[in-house]
């Protein structure tokens, strides 16, 4: 029988979570706050929440050591009090039946329970076995957006200040990096200018391939608001499947896989056609270059790229388009003459002021770095960007995707500060680790598809995965999942639950979850948020951060590490702070950071800088107006870069498009929401969705069982028509949260050359009734 | 015995929000929440048992004036959060 407070508590929640789904239909919308029935004791704490990357504030009510009711706080400028059913129900994911309390290693090949420092001591033994035997190339950290910033920073200081390696990745590498690259190429500085303020000056959203309704649920929210107060706003869907995203839309505009380039460069060709640009605003601020060309797909391993950019000039640029009118690019796209000259209407409308939105269906995409440039691109013709209301904003979906892996810098090529390979950023970082500039390697060695590779070949053979399930996310899974199995390999992985990956695992580390230690986290725009411990961790979990300090102690590296369990978050906050001084980057204060429902970066003399790039708001900006400071002719550059094919189409044995994504239910692999009965119950396993002409040719309804087939491998799934969305003709959509579904085990690990990012959302399939 | 507590989103037919949530707050088990500024209710609701429940399920399909309730959340069985 649930007891008297437990039961409350699961009433608020309950209440909240409809709330929530009330809030989300009808924006505006006000309840009484269901906190009556709280008991009296109940404390509310702030923190970020643990799932998505908007980083809504929430308030957590915690009695008697439990997490007992959440609701939205009122005080977060992201969410000002709203809350998706993800958020409310966030707390349920500590409380899963088999929270993993116990430390793991295996013993026969079975996974048996020991006490946590025997299994520090195995991994710490391991480590530098593996070191010694092969070299300190030969380990390796994949980590993830999920880290919190102390996790990352620790792990990259251990791995290449410690160690000497710069085998550190991240998962986000799957989710952003062509984001991080996108804005390195065009800005020279990765994160956007803007912030979700923009939603309240906006007229018109444009959403790149971007379902916002499932993905980004309080954005969305907050963007219908606007349009509610303001009727003028316009919100445009542009994407390859139909989605309570573009049930919701002004106009829903579907274009075919990877046709987002050219009709990016179309709207570009009407632009300059109709002299809808800033002209005062390119001359001044904007150079314009073009790249290599045909630059492939990353489909070997030890494929290597690199890029040559050539400067050219404005009329060079118009000429390159010239192959993309609006009719030219109707052929290959399918998007209508008329509907480009409408998107290229609002854009270079000197009246409104316009917001493009993205995330993964740019992200994941083999020229993912090509489209964000050419998204910015629109907002550099016509003078759209770094002010209220103007932002080019590229969306994260992980909650620290932002802080922990582009701002610490936990991927192979980058840094806290800088790149690896400039000397400056090497000397920084051994200035502030007190470690010897030689022992920073200068050289990047695996982004993450290639480290998987590289565990096949053999040449990585100790991995340590923290806070990721890269067993349900690799692409082309079967290749990477044998490699983790061979002989000689060794596998820790922490985490909080059973998972494909802690089933691959030599050890297994139970972790502390969220506010069950103390942590920060960095959102899409730029907001770093702490949150304090308010839980006692299981059993013996422990932190992912602690987890490091007390291996990398045994390890032999203790002395990069010289703080205490009660003082090490606050620590590794200074030290870290340090890499980011200056005006274009400084970060509040640890004590600014446990006060305000979290702080935007840059943070200057108190103030936040909300939109970067602009003197008029950003203290590191020089002039009276745009300073694009990150390139050294403080100018953001137009990229021109062609159309160019995805490496794997529809043919005759293959006819249909395979994509894959997310629901609004589940968080990535669903290890946690699986866990959440409900969110369990209102999707329990992955489906194919699709579209209704083709279902009714092969004669299938929804629930009946379709195989999909690709070059690498097989599935059954239950079919699902028009009950969540619909992929356009001859493509279907699969999400991915299901461990007893896995449809990685057809995509293709084809990658963005520059970005090193996967296109999970393009392959070839052959669908045929089960 | 299985307690379940559930939430659902309840949307009156036009100008009939009063009625409804009269009729649902007089159900055993019911707790209402009325929207402050527009006609829509968050329903709550607990029961003991499977019983209890199946009884209460048919409680609520009787109510009318209902134009549309949709179950938001749930939680059944045994303590879960301890
Ligand atoms: S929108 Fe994202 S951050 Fe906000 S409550 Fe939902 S899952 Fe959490």
């Amino acid at each position: 029988m649930i007891a008297i407070d437990r039961r409350t508590a699961l009433k608020n929640l309950a209440a909240s979570a409809a709330i929530a789904a009330a809030e989300t239909m009808m924006p505006g919308v006000v309840f009484a706050a269901p906190a009556t029935r709280l008991p009296a004791d109940v404390a509310w704490k702030k923190a970020p929440c643990r799932f998505c990357g908007t980083g809504c504030g929430l308030l957590i009510g915690i009695s008697n050591a439990k997490a007992v009711a959440v609701k939205g706080d009122p005080a977060s400028p992201v969410n000002k009090g709203l809350c998706c059913v993800k958020g409310y129900h966030s707390v349920m994911a500590l409380y899963g039946e088999d929270r993993l309390k116990q430390a793991l290693v295996r013993k026969n090949g079975k996974l048996t329970p020991v006490p946590i420092e025997e299994a520090l001591n195995v991994v710490a033994e391991n480590l530098k076995s593996t070191i010694a035997a092969h070299g300190k190339d030969a380990v390796a950290i994949y980590g993830s957006g999920q880290w919190t910033i102390p996790d990352g920073y620790v792990a990259s200081k251990l791995f290449k200040g410690g160690i000497g390696t710069n085998n550190v990745e991240g998962n986000a590498r799957l989710c952003m990096a062509s984001a991080v690259t996108g804005f390195m190429t065009t800005f020279g500085q990765d994160e956007p200018m803007g912030c979700y303020e923009d939603i309240d000056h906006a007229d018109v959203f444009v959403l790149w391939g971007n379902n916002m309704a499932e993905m980004h649920p309080v954005l969305f929210s907050r963007m219908l608001e606007r349009r509610l107060k303001k009727p003028d706003v316009k919100i445009i869907d542009l994407a390859t499947r139909t989605t309570r995203t573009s049930q919701a839309a002004d106009r829903s505009i579907l274009f075919l896989p990877q046709g987002d380039l050219a009709v990016a460069n179309a709207i570009a060709h009407e632009l300059l056609r109709t002299g809808a640009i800033h002209r005062t605003f390119i001359e001044r601020h904007v150079s314009f270059h073009r790249g290599k060309t045909g630059i492939g797909y990353g489909l070997q391993d030890k494929e290597g790229f690199t890029e040559a950019a050539e400067s050219i000039s404005f009329e060079q640029y118009k000429e390159a388009l010239k192959d993309y009118s609006p009719e030219k690019v109707e052929a290959l796209t399918g998007v209508a003459a008329r509907d480009i000259r409408y998107l290229a209407s609002l854009y270079g409308d000197p009246g409104r002021k316009v917001v493009s939105y993205w995330c993964m269906g740019m992200n994941q995409h083999t020229r993912g770095t090509w489209i964000q440039n050419l998204v910015y691109n629109l907002h550099l013709l016509t003078g759209k960007i770094s002010t209220p209301g103007n932002s080019p904003f590229s969306l994260t979906g992980q909650p620290s995707a932002c802080g922990t892996v582009r701002e610490v810098g936990t991927l192979t090529n980058r840094l806290p500060h800088g790149e690896v390979t400039n000397e400056a950023d090497r000397k920084l970082a051994a200035k502030i680790w007190k470690v010897p500039l030689e022992k920073i390697a200068p050289k990047p060695t695996f982004h993450t598809v290639e480290m998987f590779r590289a565990l096949d070949r053999g040449e990585i053979r100790f991995l340590w995965i923290q806070v990721t399930n890269p067993m349900v996310t690799m692409p082309k899974l079967k290749r990477y999942r044998d490699a983790a199995q061979k002989e000689g390999r060794f596998i820790v992985v922490s985490d909080v639950y059973p998972t494909p990956t802690t089933d691959i695992a030599d050890v297994v580390l139970p972790a502390a979850m969220w506010i069950e230690r103390e942590g920060m986290f960095g959102n899409s725009e730029r907001r770093t948020q702490h949150f304090e411990q308010m839980l006692p961790p299981p059993g013996e979990a422990m932190s992912d951060t602690w987890q490091l300090i007390e291996v990398a102690r045994r390890a032999g590296y203790g002395n990069l590490f010289p703080w205490t369990k009660e003082n090490h978050i606050e620590e590794i906050w200074k030290e870290y702070g340090q890499f980011h001084h200056g005006p274009d980057h400084e970060m509040a204060s640890y004590e600014e950071l446990k006060k305000r429902p979290g702080v935007i970066w840059p943070f200057v003399k108190g103030q936040e800088t909300k939109w970067r790039y602009h003197a008029k708001y950003d203290p590191a900006a020089k002039g009276d107006s745009w300073d694009f400071y990150g390139k050294p002719d403080h100018r953001a550059w137009i990229w021109f870069r062609p159309y160019e094919p995805p490496p794997e189409r529809p043919d005759k044995d293959y006819p249909f498009w395979l994509n894959t994504g997310r629901v609004v239910e589940h968080w990535h692999t669903g290890s946690m929401t699986r866990r959440i009965p409900v969110l369990h119950k209102a999707v329990p396993n992955a489906y194919v969705e699709l579209h209704p002409d083709d279902a009714k040719a092969m004669g299938v309804r929804t629930g009946e069982r379709v195989r999909l087939t690709s070059r690498r491998g097989t599935l059954v799934l239950p079919a699902l028509i028009d009950v969540r969305g619909r992929p356009a003709k001859g493509q279907v959509f699969v999400p991915f949260f299901d461990e007893g579904l896995l449809i990685n085990e057809l995509t293709l690990d084809a990658f963005c050359p520059i970005s090193k990012q996967p296109d999970y959302k393009k392959c070839a399939v052959r669908v045929e009734r089960a | 015995m299985t307690a379940t507590i559930q939430s659902y989103v309840v949307h009156p037919a036009a100008c009939r929000a009063a009625e409804v949530t009269a009729a649902l707050t007089a159900i055993p088990g019911c707790e209402v929440l009325p929207a402050e500024n527009r006609p829509v209710l968050v329903l709550v609701t607990e029961t003991s048992d499977r019983a209890a429940q199946r009884q209460l399920e048919r409680r609520l399909d009787a109510v009318e004036n209902i134009a549309h309730i949709a179950l938001v959340s749930g939680w059944a069985g045994e303590e879960k959060m301890a």
